[in-house]
């Protein structure tokens, strides 16, 4: 297996909204979804993820709704809002957008005298 | 910007607040199993899974808390926490709590009590539409001046006049005294009041062809009526005159508002004949400025007086009437203009009162600070943030603020009713409205953290270890240098109060003592053993030779009474009222001060000069042969006599009244000592010269009332019933008024001063007894805090003598920095003092000095009683004491 990387200050969140945006899931289900989109590469702080997805809810970029698992368990299932699909939207082109700059920069490779 | 969503989701969370918790709950419980079954699935035994999935998960309550921060509920809920805390804590220390919310209370009520009262005087807008375009114009209008200057003004959208009088009002044939108010016929259009019921006054009802009506206001309806519909058409009588109710409508408030009003077509017949002007308001016209409608209502009035004045005018004529501009005064908000320096002062000191308490608080505080080290030291020690620790403390502080608050509005409302009867003789009621409880919430709030922010700031600046390594007493040897200077806080707090209540004292010791100097004043008259009082014929509708033949049998019938002395009677009363007039003399030319030609004027029956004690210096006194028809006569005062003819004898010279109610020539006949007609004449444009005139010659706005004076050998209160009898006997319906002594009348005079300096005195003595506790409590947690030193030094062989010094030194210190303090504020201040002073300079030395001797005498016994504590100390229990 790979070296776990620590996750980058603030990307949780857009990786919840990712995970999301594929379909209605419950916490757990959004971090096995990570995990699993991720090749197991990423590390999470399983903890973390509820704070997160408390907050994006408060900001109106989830919904969340009580439903049936897969074991016929009670479990609260979040879904993507349209708000949450413009911001994801927004959110990715903004990651692209920095790691080609990122990538340019480290790339750069000195010029010979 | 908080957005719909998070609102709804914060709502959700705190409206469902245990709701939320279950589903949280849930939620992660959900979570921790469903990742255990994968463990079981993948062989892990069930203990074993549930174990690691907790611990994988992470501090459950930490995620918890994480959360509801997440959804905004946490500020709330700690504040919730905070206030259950802060009660808990309160509760716990009731002595504390009990000091602190009184010191508050007091502050706060007082604060309280002077707002409702300037809020009601000078800042609540008056109940009538845009207030703020109203303004007054500062002047006296004769009712015909006030009537073309309406025609003819462009300066306001509307214009109106007014005038209020006491009237006797018959209803159901019953007599009472009712406040009256002349209106023109505009009042209520302009204002834009409406009728409650019927209608209100209109110009067609200013016609003096028109039938008499007048309309009630709302509180003279319901008090007399009790809000009968019923009394539409019904009749009540003025002078005699039959007038027909027409309306309701509500009224201008406390200071302005009258019971009935009618239309100002009546003025000549039913005023009081005390004055033939009125007052004008308007409001101001659209894009137009104070300055330029004064301008233009300046020019068209100075065009009516010299239109009137006739073709021909002398220039003494023209300089009068070039004289009379118009200034204009915002009317919008019910205002007692000469109440309000003595309003400012009073905020001042209460405001000052209100530092004091809140400096006495904070040195409370901060000795609990102390005393609550290990409390703080744990919290911060298992992770508390110091700005949560210091909200906490601030909530705890605006608690115990707005249980003051609560506490303040009861005093203001019990206590400022109390303070204000006793000093100015006025129970002025203080109206607990929305505005007023508004302010004390702000106030109440504001103070808490005012007060709480110092002490929380230092309370939770501490390094929690070796705090707590000292245990529960705090204080040893290592913190000695904290100790030592939160101390200097708490000392700086001492320095304020005792400074502030010095600075009061000395406010209320200059305002006394000038009290004293006026009650000590020579007014030129006896003011001892003279009863006054007034009768008013005109009320019922006396014309003049009816008016005057009452006087005379009324005066011989007094005069004839035993233990009656003498008896006369004059238009004003002495101390009371004053009628400037200019006067021109044959031979005499004005200099260029233009009040030269000024002199009050007052109308007298025979022995007026004996019955008041006014020794006559000249000439004789008048007689009854000085009648209606008889040659104008005149006494005049010494002054008059020494300004007008210097070195000359005045009897049998002449002068002439000039401006309106000019006369012919008068002779002066006599000349009588000169006389106050208030303190402080020389603060009003009041001159001592005095010219003195039979009432029988009076002119017409002189007539209507005047005030019986009776000198008695005895009591002059033992005759007040067989006067007010004598005064019956002659007409049932004569209204009499007022009797008192004249020397009650001169001392009320001074109630405006009385009450400001008693009120000042009672707030200075407050502050005093606040700072003593102040500084009787700090110096007691000094000696506390001290214990072990003074035992070791003790221990070591220091005498008690010098134990005692060593302590009271601290508070004599602290004292004396106050005391500075205090005398260079005072010093600074009292210049706003200066014209409630009277023969007296703003930095008296005596009152400075004498205050603070007597100050410095209250420091030293409340800092001397902690410090013999401490010499009767037992060194060997001090030292076992750790």
């Amino acid at each position: 297996m790979d070296k776990q990387l620590d996750l980058l200050q603030g990307t949780l969140d857009m990786l919840i909204l990712k995970a999301v945006s594929l379909g209605p899931l419950h916490g757990y289900g959004i971090l096995l979804r990570i995990q699993q989109i991720s090749k197991d590469r990423l590390e999470i702080q399983q903890g973390s993820l509820y704070p997160a997805l408390y907050r994006l809810e408060h900001q109106g970029w989830i919904d969340s709704e009580w439903g049936e698992s897969e074991n016929k368990r009670k479990a609260k299932y979040y879904r993507l809002t349209a708000a949450g699909k413009r911001r994801l939207q927004a959110e990715t082109e903004n990651w692209n957008r920095m790691a080609d700059v990122i990538a340019g920069i480290l790339g750069t490779k000195p010029e010979k005298a | 910007m908080i957005s719909w969503n998070q609102f709804r989701s914060w709502l959700r969370a705190t409206s469902g607040r245990s709701r939320m918790e279950s589903e949280m709950d849930s939620e992660l419980r959900f979570h921790i199993e469903a990742f255990a079954e994968d463990l079981i699935d993948n062989g892990v035994s069930r203990e074993e899974a549930m174990r690691r999935a907790r611990i994988e998960f992470g501090g459950i309550e930490r995620v918890k808390a994480e959360s509801r921060e997440a959804r905004g509920v946490t500020l709330l809920d700690e504040m919730m926490q905070d206030f259950r805390y802060g009660q808990r804590v309160l509760r716990k220390s009731p002595g504390f709590t009990v000091v602190a919310v009184l010191t508050l209370a007091l502050g706060i009520g007082a604060n309280t009590a002077i707002f409702s009262l300037i809020d009601q005087v000078a800042l609540r807008w008056l109940p009538i539409k845009n207030p703020e375009q109203l303004f007054e114009l500062k002047r006296d209008f004769l009712i015909p001046e006030y009537e073309k200057l309406s025609t003819r003004t462009h300066s306001f959208s509307g214009i109106f006049a007014s005038d209020s009088g006491p009237m006797i009002a018959g209803i159901d044939g019953v007599s009472e005294s009712v406040r009256g108010k002349f209106v023109s016929g505009s009042y209520h259009s302009v204002l834009g009041i409406d009728a409650l019921l019927g209608r209100v006054i209109t110009p067609a009802d200013d016609q003096p062809s028109s039938p008499s009506v007048c309309v009630l206001s709302y509180n003279f309806w319901n008090r007399r009526f009790a809000l009968s519909p019923e009394v539409l058409g019904k009749t009540i009588t003025l002078k005699r005159v039959p007038f027909t109710i027409v309306g309701v409508a509500r009224e201008l408030g406390r200071e302005q508002g009258a019971d009935i009003l009618v239309p100002m077509v009546t003025h000549l017949q039913l005023s009081m004949k005390d004055n033939d002007t009125v007052r004008v308001f308007g409001r101001l016209a659209p894009k137009l400025s104070e300055k330029q409608a004064a301008a233009q209502l300046t020019w068209t009035y100075q065009q009516i007086l010299s239109e009137s004045a006739g073709s021909h005018l002398t220039p003494e004529q023209q300089r009068l009437i070039v004289e009379k501009s118009i200034r204009l005064r915002p009317a919008g908000r019910g205002g007692l203009e000469g109440f309000s320096t003595q309003l400012r002062i009073l905020a001042g000191v209460v405001g000052m009162v209100l530092l004091i308490a809140c400096a006495n608080v904070a040195n409370l505080l901060l000795a609990r600070g102390a005393t609550r080290q290990r409390e703080i030291a744990v919290r911060l020690a298992i992770g508390a943030g110091r700005w949560r620790l210091i909200r906490q403390l601030l909530t705890e502080s605006t608690l115990l603020a707005v249980l003051a608050g609560g506490l303040g509005i009861l005093l203001a409302f019990w206590g400022g009713q109390l303070l204000w009867a006793l000093f100015s003789g006025d129970a002025t009621p203080i109206s607990l409205d929305l505005r007023v409880l508004g302010f004390t919430a702000f106030l109440s709030v504001l103070t808490g953290i005012a007060f709480g922010l110092l002490p929380a700031l230092r309370a939770t600046r501490i390094n929690p270890a070796p705090a707590l390594k000292e245990g529960g007493r705090g204080v040893g040897y290592s913190s000695w240098r904290a100790a030592g200077s939160r101390w200097g806080l708490g000392r700086g707090l001492l320095v304020l109060q005792i400074g502030l209540s010095l600075t009061l004292l000395i406010g209320a010791g200059l305002l006394l003592r000038s009290l004293q100097n006026l009650s000590r004043v020579d007014v030129g008259f006896d003011r001892e053993n003279v009863l006054d009082m007034w009768v008013l014929p005109t009320m019922v509708g006396y014309d003049i030779p009816r008016e005057h033949s009452l006087y005379w049998q009324l005066l011989d019938r007094l005069n004839a009474l035993p233990g009656v002395q003498s008896a006369s009677l004059s238009r004003l009363q002495l101390f009371g009222g004053f009628w400037g007039r200019r006067v021109a003399i044959p031979g005499y030319a004005p200099g260029t001060k233009s009040d030269e030609m000024r002199v009050s004027c007052n109308t007298t029956a025979p022995k007026f000069f004996a019955t008041m004690g006014i020794p006559r210096l000249l000439g004789r006194d008048f007689t009854p042969a000085d009648s209606a028809t008889a040659p104008p006569v005149a006494v005049i005062s010494e002054s008059m006599a020494r300004q007008y003819f210097p070195g000359e004898n005045p009897l049998g010279r002449h002068f002439r009244f000039t401006g309106e109610d000019a006369s012919g020539d008068i002779e002066i006949v006599g000349v009588a000592r000169d006389i106050l007609t208030k303190f402080r004449e020389e603060q009003s444009n009041r001159s001592p010269r005095a010219v003195y005139i039979p009432f029988t010659q009076a002119p017409s706005t002189m007539t209507g009332q005047a005030v019986i004076e009776v000198r008695t050998a005895a009591n002059p209160s033992d005759i007040a019933a067989t006067m007010h009898a004598a005064a019956e006997a002659l007409d049932k319906n004569l209204p009499v008024q007022n009797v008192q002594t004249q020397e009650q009348i001169v001392s009320q005079s001074l109630g405006e001063q009385r009450s400001l300096s008693g009120i000042t005195a009672f707030f200075g003595l407050l502050a005093l007894l606040l700072a003593s506790i102040g500084l009787y409590g700090t110096m007691s947690y000094v000696v506390g805090q001290r214990t072990k030193e003074i035992g070791i030094r003790m221990a070591l062989g220091a005498d008690r003598q010098k134990v005692l010094f060593m302590v009271l030194r601290e508070g004599i210190i602290v004292t004396l920095v106050g005391i500075a303090t205090g005398l260079a504020l005072g010093a600074a201040l009292t210049r706003l003092l200066s014209n409630q002073l009277y023969n007296l300079s703003g930095t008296d030395p005596l009152t400075f000095s004498a205050v603070s001797l007597f100050l410095l005498i209250v420091a030293l016994v409340a800092s001397y009683i902690p410090a013999r504590r401490a010499m009767r100390m037992d060194p060997i229990a001090t030292l076992r004491y750790e």
